[in-house]
């Protein structure tokens, strides 16, 4: 321990930190700029500010998490870890669900911030502990390049005039160029860009001015090539408006697909749609909440339980949609013939019993190289969840019959 | 966490007893995460308290400052976490001195140079503020929370408003915990505790 005084001695000598007069920056500033730039963005779902980058050095503001850090949640029960917001809500694009597009008939106020005004709120927000790290995405005017250099500088000013660390999330704008993208891998932790519909096909109900290949799929292209040569941290990322033009979850499913192999992106974040009074989609119904979190659960099975696209194609019916009800379970129910015996089973086969993640199935394994599995509190203590996955274990020569198994589980 | 021992961690929690403590002793992390017997349980879940205030307390805390670089802020733990969680603080703000406190505790943590400077007191956090702004001859104090009011709003989406699942990510003991006031209104149940009397 040391004195108070000696610690306080210590930081009045320190200069290092450059923000000058804090206290009377933001006196002018306009709320409903940072509020319009900010609802800009609320419908962008990804949160994760996990990053696999390393902070070692001195003199810097900030460090990053392996495991991410939500700092807040709102009423909808959703973490906020970042200050997300665009750069300018000026957009001359026209897709039909965007409260940005051209095409919307509400008021709408033009609001743009220079980059070093955003660079100041985003450090005060994150010195102030509000936030992870930044996510910063923008309207795209004709020259998504110009918009596009703009928040790189924004980022530039944070890296070097106040030494930022913490975390960047940065949206690739449709169209901007390689040089754009390389510039922006050089500083982010993750970049992405929004597909937001499962094809080409689907996007052109929705805008008449991106083109899917060209725009999109292209520049995931050059983010992927730019990973390969260079690690980016956190990855790539993408996002998906489900509903908006009437696709299949089986639509989205196999574009999910392609995403993760062909694009080799970290995660697919799904988003329903909501009509916004104004846009040309205005009278088009909300999609159900539990839609997306079907969905998520069907990326998960294919991402962390390793489930094969032809099992994961069980849980669709024939209209190519999921239905609201757990796809594990449904997979299971028409696949599992037999309980298996949870001293026996491998890892693969107890991933895909329902309640058995890969937390539990990782301590079953394990707990068994030195103990036998006889009874139920044993599975409760190593994180199964009894209830779901006991239909479908053999326990102490104890098990369910099949037709026990479908009462069980449809009750 | 993985840089202290099992019992080490243990010990930061306010009700731990002697043979639970005794046994954590001998157990390695990985023993902790593989075990069914229901004493390693037990300290799984006493760890996972711990884990779970640490990991509330980092992303719940709010920042004021005085002078640029002293940043304080409220935080009121039921375990022995004040410490780590100062610390954590001070790593992340390097060269920024970290005051965390309440009514009967402060903790103080400056970080530069890969050395720590530590500092902890019984005393009243704002009588301790009081102190530091006599020794820098400086009070201003920057509070952005207007600003952060109005962004958190702007990310609301009422067709999905869901205070259910509010509630169970931001408990009201973690929030009282850590001063967090803005989305403390909006897990309310009295007006008193709206007007935060």
């Amino acid at each position: 321990m040391t004195s108070l005084e000696k610690i306080v001695h210590l930081s009045t000598q320190s200069k290092y930190d450059v923000i000058g007069d804090e206290g009377t920056i933001f006196k002018d500033i306009d709320l409903s700029k940072v509020d319009t730039l900010g609802q800009g963005t609320k419908h962008d779902i990804c949160t994760s500010s996990s990053t696999k980058r390393e902070v070692y050095q001195n003199g810097i503001l900030g460090n990053v998490s392996r495991s991410g850090i939500c700092h807040s949640f709102t009423p909808n029960g959703r973490c906020v870890s970042m200050f997300k917001t665009l750069f300018t809500n000026y957009c001359t694009h026209d897709c039909k669900y965007c409260q940005n597009s051209k095409e919307y008939k509400g008021t709408k106020r033009i609001y743009s911030y220079t980059p070093e005004e955003l660079a100041r709120l985003t450090i005060s927000l994150y010195k102030g502990n509000y936030i992870e790290g930044l996510f910063l995405s923008s309207g795209i005017s004709s020259d998504e390049d110009l918009i596009t250099e703009k928040m790189i500088e924004t980022l530039m000013i944070l890296k070097n005039k106040y030494r930022y660390a913490g975390y960047i999330h940065f949206k690739i704008l449709p169209g901007v160029s390689y040089e754009h993208i390389k510039q922006a891998s050089e500083i982010a932790d993750r970049l992405s860009i929004n597909i937001e519909t499962p094809s080409d096909a689907y996007m052109s109900e929705l805008s008449s001015t991106k083109s899917y290949i060209n725009d999109i799929l292209k520049r995931q292209n050059y983010i992927k090539k730019l990973e390969l040569k260079k690690n980016l941290p956190a990855g790539q990322t993408t996002q998906l408006v489900v509903g908006a033009c009437g696709e299949s979850d089986l639509d989205i499913f196999k574009r999910m697909l392609k995403e993760y192999k062909e694009m080799i992106l970290k995660r697919v974040y799904y988003s329903v749609f909501s009509p916004v009074s104004g846009t040309p989609l205005e009278k088009i119904s909300a999609q159900p909440t539990w839609r997306e979190h079907r969905l998520y659960q069907m990326d998960w099975l294919y991402r962390v339980y390793n489930f094969s696209e032809k099992e994961i194609k069980i849980a669709f019916d024939d209209g190519g949609f999921l239905k609201n009800n757990d796809p594990k379970l449904k997979i299971a129910l028409n696949t599992l013939d037999s309980s298996f015996d949870p001293n026996e089973a491998s890892y693969d086969e107890l991933l895909r019993i329902p309640g058995i993640g890969p937390k539990s199935a990782y301590r079953i394994i394990n707990y068994r190289k030195n103990n036998k599995i006889y009874k139920k509190e044993q599975l409760l203590n190593l994180g199964v969840q009894l209830k779901k996955a006991l239909p479908f274990l053999k326990v102490n020569g104890w098990e369910y019959t099949r037709i026990e198994r479908w009462l069980e589980c449809n009750q | 966490m993985q840089s202290m021992s099992v019992s080490e961690y243990l010990l930061l929690n306010k009700n731990i007893s002697s043979n639970l403590l005794e046994k954590s002793k001998k157990m390695s992390w990985h023993d902790i995460n593989i075990s069914a017997d229901s004493d390693t349980v037990e300290i799984r879940r006493k760890i996972g308290e711990v884990r779970s205030e640490i990991h509330k307390l980092r992303g719940f805390v709010r920042f004021n400052s005085i002078n640029d670089n002293i940043l304080f802020g409220y935080i009121k733990p039921q375990h022995k976490t004040g410490r780590i969680v100062t610390d954590s603080f001070a790593k992340r703000f390097q060269n920024n001195i970290i005051i965390l406190g309440n009514e009967k505790m402060v903790w103080i943590s400056y970080y530069s140079k890969n050395n720590y400077l530590r500092y902890e007191d019984k005393k009243n956090l704002k009588d301790t503020l009081d102190r530091i702004k006599l020794l820098i001859k400086d009070d201003r104090e920057l509070d952005i929370e207007k600003i952060w009011e109005t962004y958190y709003n702007s990310q609301f989406i009422k067709e999905r408003e869901d205070h259910n699942l509010f509630y169970k990510n931001m408990p009201r003991k973690y929030l009282r915990a850590s001063g967090n006031k803005v989305e403390l209104k909006l897990n309310s149940k009295t007006l008193d505790e709206y007007m935060d009397k």
